[in-house]
């Protein structure tokens, strides 16, 4: 569903990427990892269509990027920045309702849609907060909500009406899933986020794979998402080491090539290994 | 949809309504507000009317009654002198405080003002140029008023032409540089207004400081329906910014990727802020701070939603400046002082306070 062709971006002398060629399959969870300053945000921010200047092409469900109208876009394609900040006082479900903008439904669809991505996130209790007084987490955490509530599918036009995010339902009689077609970015989206959140938001987001969701996510904790991940993209330099199962690029071998360390890994019983100093 | 997502989705929806009903009952307020003010300024300055007497005159004049000698009087400082300058009060006032809305939601900074982009330092240096050229050589004079009025609007056009101009790259406008472009043009344009005054005789002087100063006098029906039919067109776009002006407010890469054509949206925000602001200042002169001060008062009684922030700052622009046009008329009467000197000896000190609030640590609304 999106096809990256030797993607190439130079700010000046300074090369950011170089000939990235990357495929996603529908449903699938796709993680990036290298070291700081190795162009993964960048990766990320072209395919979101926030570069414009860099030479090769990203095909989108079969259309060019440069395509696509703005606005539907957006309603397939969902951007969580690392850093979110809101600078007036909005409350926490006006943020979210900004994510239905482009979407024509009812005041009742709509609410029941922000409440049940509310609930998975366990963000109800912020409604009526004003975003700027939450912690970094909980801001997070609401941002990220609102990525999904843009995602999801419009109660009227699609028959997977409201219960599209309940991990049980995982597509219809004709074998289409919700969010076929649909891709999430998540740039560090474990970040700022406490030890139950981090695992609860993957089981969320693996479970909206299930669903047909591709998802493309940079990270640093790379223990946390491995065991996620369906496919691994290692960068360094602006360049692919190495793509494959996590069992196939998480090697010493790569890791120390693309951090500079030599890692102790510790294997587990599900193949992917556990990586430490 | 099952049961267990279905309360809190109508508690929110519950939340949502009462949030809207409250809103609209603070809407009224304001309206009521407003209604009360412009009785109380058609009644207050050097003539003074009480509204028994006018609505004797009003009565009589719709009933096509003869006037006494006393009422046409009546009848011509309410028709010919204070009701067109209180609408125009109100029609200035709501795009002045509409355009710093739409100013401070684009560039995400509360203490931003329409003013920002050059747009007042170019219609005073244009306004001041005009001024002393038509006192040094009366012969220039075609159209009087409408030409300073002309000049103003051209001068602070052509202000922001010159930002826009600078502030633009390869991606797209750059906020930052758009900010500091503006610095630059207000500090030429300043630059100009010294030159000139420095040149200028005494009466060109005097006109030209309290151009500077803004007034709503001599202001006629014509200016008035001018301005009003120029304020439909641009209150409908500024209503149609609420939903950018919210996406904004997130940032430039978030409102990209949530569906919005950010370069598109945020040149038609600067040239419809500088199109209302140039009007208002080249048929009023500068009037300071109701842009600034305007929004976070009705961020304060609202909300940050532009949905509902925009409606607001209109109706308590236009409140303000029918306040600020009846204390200049009946603080000092006889003496009418420069509507912009009652804005700014508002608007200062309240910009100070919030200022002084930032430095604590504390957010501003």
């Amino acid at each position: 569903m999106l096809n990256l062709l030797n993607i190439t971006l130079k700010h000046g002398d300074l090369t950011l990427l170089e000939g990235l060629n990357i495929q996603l399959q529908p449903g699938c969870f796709t993680t990036v990892i290298g070291e700081n300053g190795c162009g993964k945000s960048t990766l990320l921010r072209c395919i979101a269509g926030l570069h414009g200047q860099f030479s090769g092409s990203v095909t989108f469900n079969k259309r060019t990027l440069g395509d696509w109208q703005t606005k539907s876009l957006a309603k397939v394609r969902a951007f969580v920045n690392q850093h979110n900040q809101v600078q007036f006082a909005f409350l926490t479900e006006e943020v979210l309702q900004l994510g239905r903008m482009n979407q024509t439904e009812t005041l009742a669809q709509r609410t029941a849609l922000i409440c049940q991505v509310a609930e998975q996130l366990s963000i109800g209790h912020l409604f009526g907060r004003d975003v700027r007084t939450l912690s970094g987490g909980e801001r997070q955490r609401v941002f990220i909500a609102k990525a999904l509530v843009q995602l999801l599918p419009n109660a009227n036009a699609e028959t997977h009406g409201s219960n599209a995010i309940d991990a049980s339902s995982h597509g219809d009689a004709n074998g289409e899933k919700p969010f076929d077609g649909k891709l999430l970015l998540l740039d560090e989206p474990t970040s700022a986020l406490d030890f139950r959140f981090q695992k609860a938001l993957m089981d969320v987001v693996k479970s909206l794979c299930q669903q047909g969701l591709s998802v493309m996510c940079v990270s640093h904790d790379i223990n946390l998402v491995l065991p996620y991940a369906s496919e691994v993209i290692l960068l360094a330099n602006g360049r692919c080491l190495a793509q494959g199962s996590a069992a196939d690029v998480i090697t010493a071998q790569n890791l120390q090539q693309c951090f500079g360390v030599i890692p102790k890994l510790i294997p587990q019983p599900d193949g992917v290994p556990y990586i430490t100093h | 949809m099952n049961a267990s997502v279905k309360s809190p989705a109508l508690t929110l929806q519950f939340a949502l309504h009462a949030r809207r009903k409250k809103h609209m009952r603070s809407f009224t307020i304001a309206l009521v507000l407003g209604l009360v003010l412009l009785l109380l300024g058609l009644q207050s300055g050097s003539f003074e009317q009480s509204s028994q007497v006018l609505f004797d005159v009003l009565i009589n004049k719709f009933n096509q009654q003869a006037l006494s000698q006393d009422q046409y009087l009546q009848w011509y400082v309410f028709s010919e002198l204070r009701a067109p300058r209180m609408f125009m009060a109100m029609f200035v006032g709501a795009l002045l405080a509409m355009s710093g809305c739409a100013m401070q939601g684009l560039v995400r900074n509360p203490l931003a003002d329409p003013g920002l982009i050059g747009i007042s330092g170019g219609a005073a240096a244009a306004a001041a140029t005009a001024l002393a050229l038509i006192n040094h050589y009366p012969q220039l004079e075609i159209g009087g008023q409408y030409l300073i009025a002309l000049s103003a609007f051209i001068g602070a056009l052509i202000a922001v032409w010159i930002v826009l101009i600078v502030a633009r790259t390869r991606a797209g406008m750059a906020i930052s540089s758009l900010i500091l472009a503006g610095v630059a043009v207000n500090a030429l344009a300043g630059t100009h207004i010294g030159a000139i005054s420095y040149m200028a005789n005494d009466d060109a002087l005097r006109q030209i400081t309290y151009w500077t100063m803004g007034s709503l006098g001599g202001v006629t029906w014509s200016k008035v329906m001018f301005v009003g039919a120029l304020s439909v067109p641009i209150v409908a776009l500024y209503m149609h910014l609420r939903q950018p002006l919210n996406l904004f407010a997130l940032g430039e890469n978030e409102a990209q990727c949530m569906g919005l054509e950010v370069n598109k949206y945020k040149r038609l925000v600067l040239w419809l802020v500088a199109f209302s602001v140039a009007l208002a200042t080249a048929l009023c002169g500068i009037i300071g701070f109701v842009g600034l001060v305007v929004p976070h008062i009705a961020r304060t009684l609202f909300s940050a939603d532009h949905k509902y922030l925009m409606p607001a700052c209109g109706v308590l622009g236009a409140i303000l400046m029918l306040g600020a046009d009846t204390a200049s008329r009946a603080l000092f009467p006889p003496l009418e002082i420069p509507i912009g000197i009652v804005t700014s000896a508002v608007g200062a000190p309240f910009f100070l306070y919030l200022l002084a609030k930032q430095k604590k640590g504390g957010a501003i609304a």
